[in-house]
């Protein structure tokens, strides 16, 4: 059932023209090369260190690995990151 | 970003430490409730910094218990803090606008007059007639009404074509443009002389009223009444009448030059020595030390200053100047060239002094050499008018 409205929802964005992060209520990322990091529509943060951190969006876990990390900004939209970015990855 | 941290400073922060274990917990709790976190840094694994507006610090307390964490005031920022750091020192702040209104006091009375384009008239009378009219050393600037100090000043000095006073920071700059006065003029029934403008001989005289009392060939100086107004006839008493007439004669031009025949030529070799200076104002601050390690250089300045804005000049500039050293190389030029340009350097010189539209009757240059120096002199005949008017006084 669920799946079923995903799928429904991602057919009439696409026939739409609809933004899918809007839509879908998908986190849309933003980086500035690997120095900052702006993630939109986040669901909370879960870890949080120099050297990772964890954070919850609606389709799995985002991990951000890198040096010296920084929240510059966060509030209940979004939160900016800075500091030296090396992997970013998507944990089902 | 300068925006958002001026408006932090102006609201105030501060900057909280939050130890615990469930540090994420503690943020995503802050969010919930919308409180602005910042720069938030982990410190190690218990302990977490970040910044809080102030009424969200009020709102954590609500926080802090459900996260089971810590909250400890490391430091606080901004105006609020600071006006009441202040609140609590009134001498200090009593000192500070004591200090500050002197300075504005000192700065609204005229110190020091400065009169600028003078000429022939004498700056302590433009001054002294300037104190009179109020503009002095120790007056309110602010009072002072300068159109009408200029109008007052131009109408009691009459030598004065134009006045402007402008005040700068304390100083009043004053400046003037003099009168230049036409040749006098006398009219046709005022008796009057003809007298000799400057030193010559005469060449020729022609009366056309009034007696001549100089002949050709006679040696004037300046002053001497070449053509008279005074007639005295024999058996009647002395007549003054409006002298005219044109008297022509020799005037002489001199002028002495020297010009050595050893000309000192220098090559740079390449090498250079940057010494630099700062300037603040009139203080000089060195920034390289060492002599000059050439007997034999150029030096060439620069000036940098900062950027200008408008009229704003900023008193701070770097002067660095550039030593090149270089070798000396005498050589000796052919005298005659030398003498060839003396003539040339004189001829203009001497063409200055002499007033337009006269005619040059002979010039001759006369050369002395002697320790590799050549002097000379130039002297030019020229024939003119060197007759102008004066008025006779009659008691």
């Amino acid at each position: 059932m669920d799946r079923k409205t995903k799928e429904i929802k991602e057919s009439i964005s696409e026939l739409l023209e609809l933004p899918k992060d809007i839509v879908l209520d998908l986190p849309r990322i933003t980086m500035i090369g690997n120095l900052q990091i702006y993630i939109e529509n986040h669901k909370g943060i879960i870890e949080y260190s120099k050297l990772r951190i964890r954070i919850n969006t609606k389709n799995g876990i985002l991990r951000i690995v890198g040096k010296d990390l920084q929240i510059k900004t966060i509030i209940t939209e979004e939160i900016i990151i800075t500091g030296i970015i090396n992997q970013i990855e998507f944990v089902e | 970003m300068l925006i958002v941290k001026l408006w932090n400073f102006l609201r105030g922060y501060v900057v909280i430490r939050i130890e615990g274990l469930t540090l994420e917990k503690f943020i995503n709790y802050a969010i919930a409730r919308g409180i602005y976190l910042w720069d938030i840094v982990r410190i190690d694994y218990t302990t977490l910094e970040a910044k809080v507006g102030l009424s969200g610090y009020k709102e954590l307390r609500h926080i802090v218990k459900r996260a089971g964490c810590k909250v400890k005031i490391n430091m606080k920022i901004g105006y609020p803090f600071f006006m009441h750091k202040i609140k609590a020192r009134k001498m200090l702040m009593f000192g500070f606008m004591i200090a500050i209104s002197l300075v504005i006091l000192t700065t609204s009375f005229i110190w020091d007059v400065e009169v600028r384009g003078t000429e022939s008239i004498p700056e302590e009378k433009i001054v002294k007639t300037l104190y009179e009219l109020g503009l002095s050393p120790g007056i309110f600037k602010y009072k002072l009404d300068l159109a009408s100090i200029e109008n007052q000043i131009m109408i009691e000095m009459e030598e004065l074509a134009w006045i402007g006073i402008e005040i700068r920071g304390t100083k009043a700059i004053v400046e003037i443009v003099e009168k230049v006065h036409p040749p006098q003029k006398i009219p046709m029934e005022i008796p009057c002389d003809i007298i000799a403008s400057k030193n010559g001989v005469i060449e020729k005289i022609i009366a056309k009223n009034g007696d001549a009392m100089v002949q050709k060939g006679d040696i004037v100086k300046a002053g001497k009444i070449l053509i008279s107004g005074t007639v005295i006839r024999e058996g009647s008493d002395p007549r003054y009448v409006h002298a005219l007439g044109e008297v022509f004669a020799k005037t002489y031009y001199e002028k002495n030059d020297e010009m050595s025949i050893i000309k000192v030529n220098k090559i740079k070799t390449g090498n250079r020595f940057i010494k630099r200076t700062v300037k603040i104002g009139s203080t000089q601050l060195m920034l390289s030390f060492g002599d000059i390690p050439f007997s034999n250089y150029i030096v060439e300045s620069r000036k940098k200053s900062l950027f200008q804005w408008r009229n704003i000049q900023i008193p701070v500039e770097i002067i660095i100047d550039e030593y090149y050293e270089v070798i000396v190389q005498r050589e000796r030029i052919d005298p005659e060239t030398v003498k060839k340009a003396l003539m040339e350097k004189l001829t203009v010189e001497l063409a200055k002094q002499m007033p337009p539209h006269i005619t040059i009757l002979n010039q001759d240059i006369k050369y002395q050499e002697e320790n590799n120096i050549i002097r000379a002199k130039l002297t030019i005949e020229a024939l003119e008018q060197i007759g102008i008017q004066k008025r006779i006084n009659i008691f």
